[in-house]
């Protein structure tokens, strides 16, 4: 007996450089190039009917919360009328995309994948680092992975990466963990076809829980030694919401963290803190601690608690709650 | 010649019967294969160590596909879109009067490659199908092709050898490699030649 033929949204922002059959290098900038585009890759079309979603096609660079919205709106549209849905996007902002998504499509029942291929040249650190495999393995590769991942029993926001399947939250960590043997953020590997994981969220009939607001008028404070804390606070933008510190435990001295917290009360913005000590300052009112997650995913995680609340106590509480495996502590524990 | 053989999941007793005869025609045919029947064999592994050190799909390391796509999978889709993604030769092949969908038929025939070939078999059928596929192959110019990275780590003495040999000529150490392992070893070989005999007497 035949199966029912599954349906994938193909969700379209960027990173969709191909070449043609012809010798053609094409992508998808506007709403009018996707049917050119799916015509030249019809093996995507053996796996399952797709349904092309616009939503971005601009440079790396371009790409803001406000299309990490689109996205999610474009998904939580279409979430009935498809089985699955595949995102293509250039490698360079990837993490943050996913971890947009994780936190803004909860409680889904079907899978979000992540895949694309990089634009122009990518940095020599940020292949190194964390996209490797998208060196070797080219953009319809990719898709047909990701678009098979898309049809299989699976309910998680991921990213295709080469020849595995990783947790959107967990992207760095993944590769890290590689090279321990550990595994974390592993979702599924490509060998002679592609199996999942045992620890993944399977498919469910369930309602998707849909948050997509965010704030992203967080600044990012760097510390490090030798800095010039006042020029730097000058920098502060008037209408920043929150401020995000990192590197505490490398540079900030009292003075330099006692300088933060002034501003802070000053414009009554909280203060979320990248710090695995320092109890004392984990105590002032002002403080959000962040738990330990990736850098991309801390970033995003605090824009989206932002759209999501303004008061300290929901804040902390959102920030301790482990919404989409963010939290590497707990998932190390597990 | 490797070869990634795929048998599509049923729990169909005769047409698992049909897919191991696949597989044992296969092996008799003088080729190596890896399946889905046998996923830890060495071959196996071999090709997935080797993958992963290039950074590639174990699947980029094969010569040709046999899929079997007789039962409902949505496993068969995936590896003909590969198949069709890398213009890798494959045969796919169905029983006669499978009721399983034939994935290429939601393409149009333009979008197949030659290389993807489809047979509809029966029991008296299946044998001739399965060598001539592998006769195909072997004939053909992907089996001319070195397409299979290798690392060898040579003496300083073979380095000079080669180089003396290949200077102000025209072929590269690489293909001087490939012809004397072709002429001087495998085609001298007798155990290999049995080996490889096949009913086709090829």
């Amino acid at each position: 007996m035949a199966l029912p033929r599954p349906k994938i949204g193909l969700i379209f922002s960027g990173g969709s450089i191909l070449m043609s059959r012809s010798g053609k290098v094409i992508s998808v900038t506007a709403a009018k190039d996707m049917r050119g585009w799916v015509s030249e890759v019809p093996e995507l079309k053996v796996i399952a009917d797709l349904e092309p979603i616009f939503v971005f096609g601009g440079k790396t660079e371009t790409i803001s919360p406000s299309i990490w919205q689109k996205l999610a709106k474009e998904v939580r549209r279409h979430y009935r009328k498809v089985d699955g849905f595949v995102v293509t996007h250039s490698p360079d902002t990837i993490g943050y995309t996913g971890a947009a998504l994780s936190f803004m499509l909860q409680n889904l029942g079907k899978p979000v994948v992540l895949t694309g291929a990089k634009e122009g040249v990518v940095k020599k650190r940020i292949i190194n680092r964390v996209f490797r495999p998208f060196r070797t393995y080219g953009i319809r590769a990719n898709l047909v992975n990701a678009v098979q991942v898309a049809t299989m029993d699976i309910a998680e926001v991921a990213v295709m990466t080469g020849s595995r399947l990783v947790r959107a939250t967990q992207l760095v960590s993944s590769q890290q963990s590689e090279q321990d043997g550990v595994g974390m953020g592993v979702l599924g590997q490509i060998n002679f076809g592609i199996s999942l994981e045992l620890e993944h969220q399977r498919r469910r009939k369930t309602a998707l829980v849909f948050r997509p607001d965010i704030d992203e008028r967080v600044f990012v404070i760097q510390m490090h030694p030798g800095m010039n804390t006042p020029s730097l606070l000058s920098s502060v933008p008037t209408d920043a919401h929150a401020l995000l510190i990192r590197g505490v435990e490398a540079a900030a001295s009292k003075d330099d963290m006692k300088a933060v917290l002034s501003l802070a009360d000053e414009r009554q913005i909280p203060v979320f803190l990248e710090s695995d000590e320092s109890t004392r300052l984990k105590n002032d009112k002002r403080i959000i601690s962040l738990p330990l997650m990736e850098a991309e995913t801390s970033l995003v995680k605090t824009m989206w608690a932002m759209g999501q609340s303004s008061s300290i106590a929901e804040l902390r509480e959102m920030m301790d709650e482990n919404f989409a495996h963010e939290n590497l502590e707990e998932e190390i524990g597990k | 010649m490797k070869l990634y053989y795929y048998a599509s999941r049923t729990e169909n007793s005769k047409l698992r019967g049909q897919q191991e005869t696949i597989r044992t025609l296969l092996e008799q045919s003088g080729v190596t294969v890896i399946s889905n029947l046998q996923p830890d064999d060495a071959a196996a592994m071999t090709a997935l160590e080797r993958a992963e050190e290039a950074g590639q799909n174990a699947l980029e390391q094969i010569d040709a596909l046999v899929v079997e796509g007789s039962a409902s999978d949505p496993e068969v889709g995936y590896f003909l879109a590969f198949a069709i993604s890398t213009k890798k030769p494959t045969l796919f092949l169905m029983e006669k009067g499978s009721t399983a969908t034939n994935p290429l038929s939601y393409l149009a025939g333009k979008n197949v490659p030659s290389q993807v070939k489809v047979k509809r078999y029966s029991e008296k059928t299946l044998e001739s199908a399965v060598y001539e596929m592998v006769g195909d192959f072997e004939s053909s110019e992907f089996a001319e092709t070195p397409t299979i990275k290798f690392t060898l780590r040579i003496t300083p003495l073979i380095e000079n050898y080669l180089h003396w040999k290949t200077h102000n000529t025209k072929i590269t150490k690489a293909d001087f490699l490939r012809k004397l392992i072709l002429e001087e070893v495998i085609k001298k070989d007798e155990e290999f030649r049995k080996y490889r005999g096949r009913k086709d007497g090829s």
